[in-house]
């Protein structure tokens, strides 16, 4: 088997696959798995989905260099779709995650699905199936709400509906996911009782996995653009420079469950991911001018040019970059982690691609595995070293609160400006 | 009630079925799972995968019920030990809150056990590499992650006090979070090319009870740091919903409620509606009677221990309600006098009777289909703990759903979070001081300001508990110098005053350098906390600030504002020593400091925190108005303030 390089997330998918054929590598056919019970019941191979022109375009190249080519190609594509994005500003961004998150759930349920044989019962399909979109519902319902109130606080109190909305929030989604939940307790015939808890545990393990970290994502927008762009732009990039270095310099074998990846991609692609996050977040200002995201403007404090001395050398960065050091480290050193769970995931369902939605990438979940990964990080990342409050957010929700406790608060932050004498010429004066 | 536990035992005989061929070899896992699948779509064969549970009923008990029939024989081991049950649970209650957090914790790890040894039964993963260690790594660190949330929210003080804690709490996410990656990672490394799909079907397991089990009961803890109540009015009315269907099932059952458990009926659950219903709203007129069940449960760091001493809040105070006048004709009343926890605890008891039973339903569907009758026979008569707890976890969740949503206000709880980052981000890390870290434990006063401690709201101190009140406050004795009043320092009595107001300063100053930095930390929650007793009898804040030296040296106040302040503030009522106050910042303006008028305001204390002077100065009484820091009490002030600006 050639080892063709340390693409992060899935094998990649060679020359057009008969459909037929159990995609595994030659490693894995071999085994024992592949002859169990899954002859005809496992998932259905991807079918090539490349599209006419590509094909034609490449017709003459070896198998690899296609591949290359049809992955650059559409590489790139992704990426200007992604610049296109950014451009259009946060509302599209939060939709877009939006989307891809509920891509990304159907592509784990269907695989669910497969696995359990279920096909073969249509009612219990659309029941559970309707049960299941609900559950994404209802999570969702949750999250974004949260969000909503958080960040969209002056809308919310402004429109009466909403405001009764976000104060029974909670109650109201916990209502809802009650409701699923006596359903689902309701629904369970004693044919299928395992089958059903196995794909009540299937769907809530994905809750958790897809839309709680999309969540994140989405939170972590909030803190400022820059927090959603360097992550996300560093794993691809990690992604990216993993699979050159792999595919030009690859001879050691990384870990058993992914053997096309290399330590030459692996530590390529460390050392230009972090190069490139260093010199991604010195554009930073500039991205963020250009996406006008003007809930959160808290990004300037990272802005201001910081100077780190340094053995009679001084180097003028933003402290920005220093953060995208850990960040891009951990992009390409704990990352991949989340790749090689998706790939030991797909091996264990024996599956080749999550889908194939994109062609010579595989489905939205190969893209987007090691970002999720990601998304905990940052978020946490920023709880623990980053966090300031939002002033904006705290004023506004300041003003909602009775008059004494307003007062309360103000006397308190007043002697507390006075006592750091921050205030202590008004007082004299 | 829960007869689904004995259900199997009548249905269907029990056949035990040797399924765990070990070492069979490579091909194992692909036979287990061509089995596994079998099952699933055979649907509900008779093989049970689990071992039942062997009967661990103790000898007495069996030797004293061999007369009876096996179905009242059942009836007796069951009353019988939920009755020890009860009292166990009595007792823990009694012993406090503590415990009960013990309780709730090691609950939790028994269920988590329960339901993970079913896992590795069900999928016969014996032989997984790690997995056990990892599954139990995993619990540790979702609950190191709750519990860190915890004691950073609720013992922010006693956190405050130590550094290395302190440096815990900052990162503590950050911590979490690297433990579980670890685990993550260590659970990726141990993939074994053979067992893929068992390893990832148990990492969903662990997983999926980890997300039961563990949040579950971290809310249960929120709960119970609201009082004491939240946490007993729904957990008993589960119990009781539970005891009460399962007693009308027994004598009236009939009709079968569902087929998932066919030993429920709708006399039961009717049955048990009624007197759920009925029981919560007695049960909680009871409770709310008592502070030690109502109050938020603090943790008081001077005397290590949880209060629960406070005024009640509006929810615990009897009100008058008139009676709908549908019911006016049938009982006769025209008012009634209840807590208004009472109108609440009905909302708690219809879920805990109609919805919770659900999460029996859960649970017992979940057996069926592990085909297990218990989940482990720890207690005799009842199976394992969780089936005790099925029906405990949804409540939990409504609990606190229902406390954020109608009970606390949503903003007021999520400011409190923002509030403390707000302090958090002020803190020492950042700035190199700690003065002024108290205010995180005064935040929590916004967090959850209904419940007001009782006695700081004494207003008419008696002379001799005022005089025993100064005396725990040196900074309050000392500014009577002896340096203004020449003749004064002269007499005997003078000069030993002297002498005690300059031992006073030095100790002060000493103490001044070597604690400020520990004793600051806690300044402002107890400055809030001693002055408050005197504002009540503020009619007017001192409007003039007034310029003072440092330490000890005072500047005279104007006179004229010594002859409008009389009455102003508190002392000046007491006759003997005229009072002048002494405001220099926004909260003293709330709170004035009083001297005498020999020798008017020490000063020193230029802002809040003026370093020690301002530090508590008794310990572990809980009986002084000093210490008792509480919610409440700052909003009090801030009211009190508000009326007196007006």
């Amino acid at each position: 088997i050639e080892r063709k390089g340390l693409r992060g997330l899935r094998a990649p998918p060679g020359p057009p696959t008969p459909p037929e054929q159990p995609s595994l590598d030659g490693e894995t056919a071999s085994d024992s798995e592949s002859k169990s019970e899954f002859g005809g019941s496992s998932p259905v191979p991807t079918s090539d989905d490349t599209p006419e022109v590509l094909n034609r375009a490449l017709s003459n190249l070896s198998s690899r260099w296609k591949n290359w080519w049809v992955r650059g190609i559409l590489t790139l594509a992704m990426i200007t779709f992604f610049f296109i994005i950014i451009y259009l500003g946060p509302m599209v961004l939060m939709t877009i995650v939006m989307c891809v998150q509920i891509k990304c759930f159907h592509e784990i349920i269907t695989i669910g699905y497969n696995v359990y044989h279920s096909y073969d019962l249509p009612w219990f399909r659309t029941l559970s199936w309707h049960l299941q979109l609900y559950f994404l519902l209802c999570v969702n319902y949750f999250f974004y709400g949260e969000t909503v109130t958080d960040y969209f606080f002056t809308l919310v109190q402004r429109e009466e509906p909403l405001r009764i909305l976000s104060k029974y929030h909670r109650f109201i989604s916990f209502a809802l996911y009650l409701t699923g939940f006596c359903m689902f307790v309701l629904s369970l015939v004693k044919k299928h009782y395992r089958l059903q808890f196995y794909m009540f545990g299937w769907t809530h393990v994905t809750l958790l996995i897809v839309v709680t970290q999309s969540h994140l994502i989405i939170h972590n927008l909030f803190e400022g653009m820059i927090w959603f762009i360097v992550p996300i732009s560093c794993v691809i990039c990690n992604d990216i420079m993993a699979y050159m270095f792999g595919f030009f310099f690859g001879r050691t074998p990384l870990i058993k469950l992914s053997p096309k990846k290399t330590w030459e991609g692996f530590i390529g692609g460390f050392f230009s991911t972090v190069l490139f996050g260093l010199l991604v977040s010195v554009h930073g200002g500039a991205l963020e001018r250009v996406t006008n995201f003007h809930y959160y403007p808290r990004m300037m404090r990272l802005e201001e040019t910081s100077e780190i001395i340094q053995s009679n050398l001084t180097v003028r960065m933003y402290p920005f970059q220093i953060h995208s050091i850990a960040l891009s480290t951990f992009a390409s050193l704990i990352g991949p982690f989340g790749g090689f769970f998706a790939s030991g995931f797909k091996r264990a369902f024996k599956i080749k691609d999550f889908a194939n939605t994109i062609p010579g990438h595989g489905g939205i979940m190969d893209r987007f595995d090691c970002q999720y990964l990601m998304a905990t990080f940052v978020n946490v990342y920023i709880a623990s070293f980053i966090r300031g409050p939002n002033p904006s957010k705290l004023i506004q929700q300041f003003l909602t609160l009775r008059p004494e406790q307003q007062l309360h608060i103000f006397n308190t932050l007043k002697a507390h400006l006075v006592d750091r004498g921050v205030l202590a010429s008004l007082e004299d004066a | 009630m829960s007869a689904r536990r004995r259900r199997r035992a009548a249905t269907e005989p029990e056949e035990e079925e040797e399924e765990e061929e070990e070492g069979a070899g490579s091909d194992k896992e692909v036979d287990l799972e061509e089995r596994l699948h079998e099952l699933d779509l055979r649907g509900d064969s008779d093989i049970p995968d689990v071992p039942p549970p062997t009967d661990s009923t103790p000898e007495i008990l069996k030797k004293a019920l061999s007369g009876l029939s096996a179905r009242w024989k059942n009836w007796w081991i069951r009353g019988i030990l939920s009755l020890a049950m009860i009292s166990g649970f009595f007792l823990i209650i009694y012993l406090g809150s503590f415990m009960l957090m013990l309780l709730v914790l090691s609950i939790q790890v028994k269920c988590y056990h329960e339901i993970i040894t079913i896992g590795y039964r069900v999928y016969h993963s014996y032989d997984l590499p790690w997995f056990r260690s990892l599954s139990w790594y995993f619990l540790l660190c979702v609950n190191y992650f709750f519990y860190g949330e915890t004691v950073a929210d609720y013992f922010a003080t006693f956190v405050q006090r130590r550094e290395q804690l302190q440096f815990l709490i900052r990162y503590h996410r950050f911590i979490s979070f690297a433990l579980y990656l670890t685990g993550f990672c260590m659970f990726v490394l141990s993939l074994v090319k053979k067992h893929y799909r068992l390893q990832f079907y148990m990492f969903a397991w662990t997983h999926v009870t980890l997300l039961i089990t563990v949040t579950q009961s971290h809310l249960v803890i929120q709960n119970l740091f609201e009082g004491m109540i939240w946490f007993l009015v729904p957990i008993s009315s589960v119990i009781c919903n539970d005891i009460t269907a399962y007693i009308f099932g027994f004598f009236f059952g009939r009709t079968p409620l569902i087929k998932l458990s066919p030993k429920k009926t709708w006399e039961g659950f009717i049955g048990g509606f009624f007197s759920t219903v009925v029981f919560g709203f007695i049960f909680s007129y009871f409770l709310a009677q008592h502070q030690y069940f109502v109050c938020p449960v603090e943790y008081n760091s001077e005397t290590n221990r949880f209060v629960t001493e406070c005024e009640p809040s509006e929810l615990f105070q009897m009100k008058k309600y008139s009676v709908p006048p549908l019911l006016q004709a049938v009982l006769g009343w025209e008012t009634v006098n209840m807590y208004p926890f009472q109108l609440h605890s009905f909302a708690l008891s219809t879920f805990a009777s109609l919805i919770g039973p659900f999460g029996g339903f859960f649970a017992s569907g979940f057996k069926r289909a592990f085909k297990i009758k218990d989940f482990a026979d720890t207690i005799p008569g009842h199976g394992g703990i969780m089936d005790r707890f099925d029906c405990q976890y949804l409540m939990a969740t409504f609990v606190h759903v229902y406390i954020t949503s109608f009970i606390r206000g949503a903003h007021l709880s999520t400011l409190g979070s923002h509030c403390q980052q707000v302090w958090r981000g002020w803190r020492p890390f950042r700035a190199g001081r700690r003065c002024c870290s108290g205010l995180n434990s005064m935040f929590p006063v916004i967090h959850r300001p209904w419940p007001m401690r009782k006695r700081t709201v004494k207003t008419s101190l008696t002379r001799s508990s005022h005089v025993r009140h100064w005396k725990r406050m040196p900074h309050l004795q000392c500014p009577q110098t002896c340096g203004k009043n020449a003749a004064n320092a002269r007499s005997p009595k003078g000069h030993l005053k002297c002498t005690v107001t300059k031992r006073c300063f030095k100790g002060k100053r000493i103490r001044a350098q070597q604690e400020q930095e520990r004793l600051s930390a806690n300044c402002r929650a107890h400055l809030v906390t001693w002055l408050v007793p005197w504002t009540p009898r503020m009619s007017q804040p001192c409007s003039q600030p007034e310029h003072h030296s440092s330490e000890g040296g005072p500047v005279a106040p104007d006179p004229q504002e010594l002859a409008f302040l009389p009455g102003k503030c508190p002392s000046c009522q007491e006759g003997r020593q005229e009072l002048a106050c002494c405001p220099h910042s926004p909260l003293e303006t709330v709170m004035p400091q009083c001297s005498s008028r020999d020798s008017p305001c020490s000063g020193g204390h230029s802002g809040l925190c003026a370093g020690p002077s301002m530090a508590p100065t008794t310990h572990g009484s809980r009986s002084s108005t000093v210490l008792l820091p509480g919610p409440g009490r700052c909003l009090e002030t801030a009211a009190l303030s508000l009326s007196s600006v007006l």
